[in-house]
């Protein structure tokens, strides 16, 4: 009974509180976060509020976003965007299922009166307390662009005339399907050649839409094969050529890139040879430490298969830790989340592993028949036994197998 | 007292075994996100269960709408310009609004509907919804016109993979990739959901039987046509709709192939592994493609109904499929139909059907104006 007294008390002090503060709920659209927020609410009832669960009906009532008529500015077949509600840093945020768009015309109501008849108090509302409206537009095209080219593999300057795939990294999410649109190789004369790329529908992102992966035509590489034939080589040896990607290209929220991105290539002798795995150079670090293993490449290596083909175990298993990549994909570093023992280790290569023109120590990209004894192996797997002592060592890797299996202990 | 309690206890015994049995399909349900990257298909099965067909991902989720209170109503569902408020829905115009597929719950007679807001114009005259891989939207429309999204975020479903899907990156002759044709139509009938599409064997066109609750014991067999407007045998195009229908006292299924081919699969040559030969039953006229087969129960009598991109609503009366036990061997020219005749139902334009209740065709319809509307066609017309 008390209690009920004490809560009945407080509720009329913060009451009256508010009614003296005479903040008035105002409705802001954050165009750089493509979000609405309603802030000055009463922060006590906000609160009560957030402990509720509100259905999806109750904060249309309470918040609702919609699409109007461009002349009348009343909502078109009134029916509420579909978006996030959620209550945070005492405002009511609403994220839209999808982002808002450039040229349309968008109301948000916040109905006050509401506000307070969901949490069924009897007190008189204030005369401001109505409900209150804002129309808003998306100005810019469409908002000020973000996103850039992080990084586009091969990070080097010179390429094989058989180069056959690049990896673009962006620094958030893309759209896809205009990929090829917005991709372009210029000759010395600043001319585009004329579809260099195996134009893939869908294109190739990965999970989180960053990183693009752009073959070369293959079957104008390929030698013997009618696009080559008919078109030639879409890089000619001894040539420079810009990698172009233009800024119209658009990330997953409709922003273009922040700027234009270009990378200078210099085209030299076609690579028919596999890797070379006793020029490779092993960097062995001293037990008790957790220096970084180091494999240095013979040669430039494909960048994405380069992170997920290599790994490290011993007799009890895979070990765990960071993988990086250096010195343009010529070097693989392993450092390890536990100190290294003094035992025997294994480094496991899956032998589909890449140079820059796809030959892999399985499989060269453009054999003739009669040379496919050039391919080192078939086996899945080179297998580089090393052993940890007290000294750090650096030597060519001398002693290596291949093996059928793939699985990690 | 203790009368009550016995009562009550037997009570709540009874609430459970009847539990337990209407659970029974949906045991091995898991509650959580059911990752769909693309919505190709839709088709109801029992007890408010929806089957996703994601050829994207190259699988089927299987999700509990718990969508089960009966309409046993027997009025017409309509709702005008249905792509402008799914617009409004979805913050943007109609012309960025896709609909991929349609369902209606027998149950409720809600309509499902998969959707995506991306570019409508990248649809075609050859170029189907059931192409564009990123459908991940799917609604509900209830018949007094409300809309809202239903959530794959945190739902109760199953997943079956679907083997060996294309690889993407192929293209086929309408420039969509191959991969969008995993899985092309989806139905369900006894226990059994048929999907057909394609697979990277050496003979694409597939149909694939999975045992519903899902489990590992599915079948895949290849499927070959006479296709008669082309004058030819074919294995690589894949089936674009397909009804379970009994003829002749037989289980088959009517598959209905773009330009436009109607074969009839005995169910029962559908075994693990077999390349099965089909009948061409009608040749249904060239430069089309069915884009959705329906049983119609029209007055106390079956009939087949068929709706296309470049063609009317067709109607097909089961007693022809039963006289036509040769089938078509020989090469149909231009745009001619042979084989099992159809009527054409007055309607132009209808790009999905279902059947909604037991007097309604429900109809997807690009009307005269440009407007898409669901509209309900009388089963007794048709």
């Amino acid at each position: 009974m008390t209690g009920k007294a004490n809560i009945a008390i407080i509720l009329a002090f913060l009451s009256s509180t508010v009614c003296l503060s005479q903040e008035i709920p105002r409705i802001v659209f954050s165009e750089t976060d493509g979000k609405i927020f309603v802030d000055q609410c009463d922060i006590y009832r906000l609160h009560l509020l957030s402990k509720r669960e509100l259905t999806l009906d109750q904060w249309h009532d309470l918040l609702a976003i919609y699409v109007t008529d461009k002349n009348t500015g009343k909502p078109l077949h009134n029916l509420p965007i579909l978006g996030q509600y959620k209550i945070e840093d005492d405002q009511i945020h609403f994220k839209p299922r999808f982002p808002f768009k450039k040229g349309i015309n968008y109301l948000t109501r916040f109905n006050i009166p509401y506000f307070y008849a969901l949490l069924e108090e009897n007190t008189p509302l204030p005369s401001w307390q109505k409900i209150i409206d804002l129309h808003f537009r998306i100005k810019s095209a469409p908002i000020l662009p973000d996103t850039q080219v992080d990084k586009v593999y091969p990070d080097l300057d010179t390429l094989p005339v058989n180069q056959l795939k690049l990896y673009i990294y962006f620094s958030q999410a893309m759209q896809e399907g205009r990929a090829y649109d917005h991709l372009q190789i210029l000759d010395h004369d600043g001319k585009p050649v004329d579809q260099p790329f195996l134009e893939l529908s869908p294109e190739l992102w990965d999970a989180e839409n960053t990183r693009l992966t752009v073959w070369f035509d293959p079957g104008r590489i390929k030698r013997g094969l009618s696009p080559n034939a008919l078109k030639g080589l879409p890089l000619k040896k001894g040539n420079k050529y810009v990698l172009r990607i233009d800024k119209d290209w658009k990330d997953k929220t409709g922003r273009p890139l922040q700027k234009s991105f270009e990378k200078e290539y210099y085209i030299t002798e076609a690579d028919r040879q596999a890797p070379t795995v006793s020029n490779w150079i092993l960097q062995i670090p001293a037990s008790a430490t957790k220096n970084k293993l180091i494999l240095e490449f013979d040669e430039p290596m494909d960048h994405a298969l380069l992170g997920r083909m290599i790994y490290i175990s011993t007799e009890n298993g895979r070990i765990t830790g960071k993988v990086s990549i250096a010195n343009q994909s010529k070097i693989w570093l392993f450092e390890p989340d536990e100190a290294w023992r003094k035992t025997s280790y294994e480094i496991s290569i899956n032998t589909k592993i890449e140079d820059l023109a796809g030959n892999s120590l399985r499989r060269l990209f453009d054999t003739p028949i009669e040379d496919i004894e050039r391919t080192p192996t078939k086996e899945k797997e080179l297998i580089i036994p090393i052993k940890i002592s007290t000294k750090v060592k650096n030597k060519k890797v001398r002693k290596y197998y291949y093996r059928t299996s793939t699985k990690p202990k | 007292m203790p009368k009550i309690y016995t009562f009550l206890i037997i009570l709540s015994f009874t609430f459970l075994n009847v539990n337990a049995y209407n659970d029974g399909l949906t045991d091995n349900f898991t509650r959580g996100k059911a990752a769909v990257k693309s919505i190709s298909t839709l088709t109801f099965g029992p007890e408010g269960i929806l089957f996703i067909g994601d050829s994207k991902s190259g699988s089927v989720v299987a999700i509990d709408t718990e969508d089960k209170e009966p309409n046993n109503s027997k009025k017409p569902f309509t709702l005008q310009n249905v792509e402008a408020k799914i617009a409004s829905l979805l913050g943007t115009t109609s012309d960025d609004i896709i609909i991929h597929d349609l369902a209606a719950n027998p149950i409720s007679q809600n309509l499902y509907l998969a959707v995506s807001r991306g570019d409508a114009s990248s649809v075609g005259s050859w170029k189907l919804p059931n192409d564009i891989n990123y459908a991940q939207i799917l609604l509900k429309i209830a018949p007094d016109g409300h809309i809202g999204e239903v959530s794959l975020d945190n739902i109760s479903h199953s997943i079956a993979n679907i083997p060996s899907p294309k690889q993407e990156g192929q293209r086929n002759w309408r420039k969509s990739d191959k991969r969008t044709e995993t899985i092309t139509d989806l139905a369900y009938d006894n226990g059994k959901l048929y999907v057909a599409g394609i697979s990277n064997e050496e003979f694409a066109s597939s149909l694939r039987i999975l045992p519903f609750p899902f489990s590992d014991q599915s079948t895949f067999s290849t499927i070959e046509i006479w296709h008669a407007a082309h004058g030819k045998f074919e294995t690589e195009a894949p089936i674009r709709t397909f009804l379970p229908f009994e003829v002749n006292n037989t289980p088959q299924l009517l598959a209905a192939y773009t330009c436009t081919p109607l074969v009839s699969i005995p169910i029962s040559a559908l075994k693990q592994g077999n390349h099965v030969k089909t009948k061409t039953l009608a040749e249904l006229g060239a430069g089309n493609i069915p884009l959705d087969i329906i049983k119609v129960n029209a007055s106390g009598k079956d009939k087949i109904l068929i709706a296309n991109t470049n063609r009317t609503l067709m109607s097909i009366d089961p007693d022809d499929l039963s006289k036509h036990t040769k089938g078509l061997t020989e090469k149909v020219n231009g745009y001619s139909a042979a084989g099992v005749p159809y009527t054409s139902i007055p309607q132009v334009g209808v790009l999905q059907i279902d059947n909604l209740n037991q007097d309604f065709v429900v109809a997807l319809k690009r009307m005269p104006n440009g407007s898409l509307d669901i509209i309900s066609i009388p089963s007794k017309r048709v």
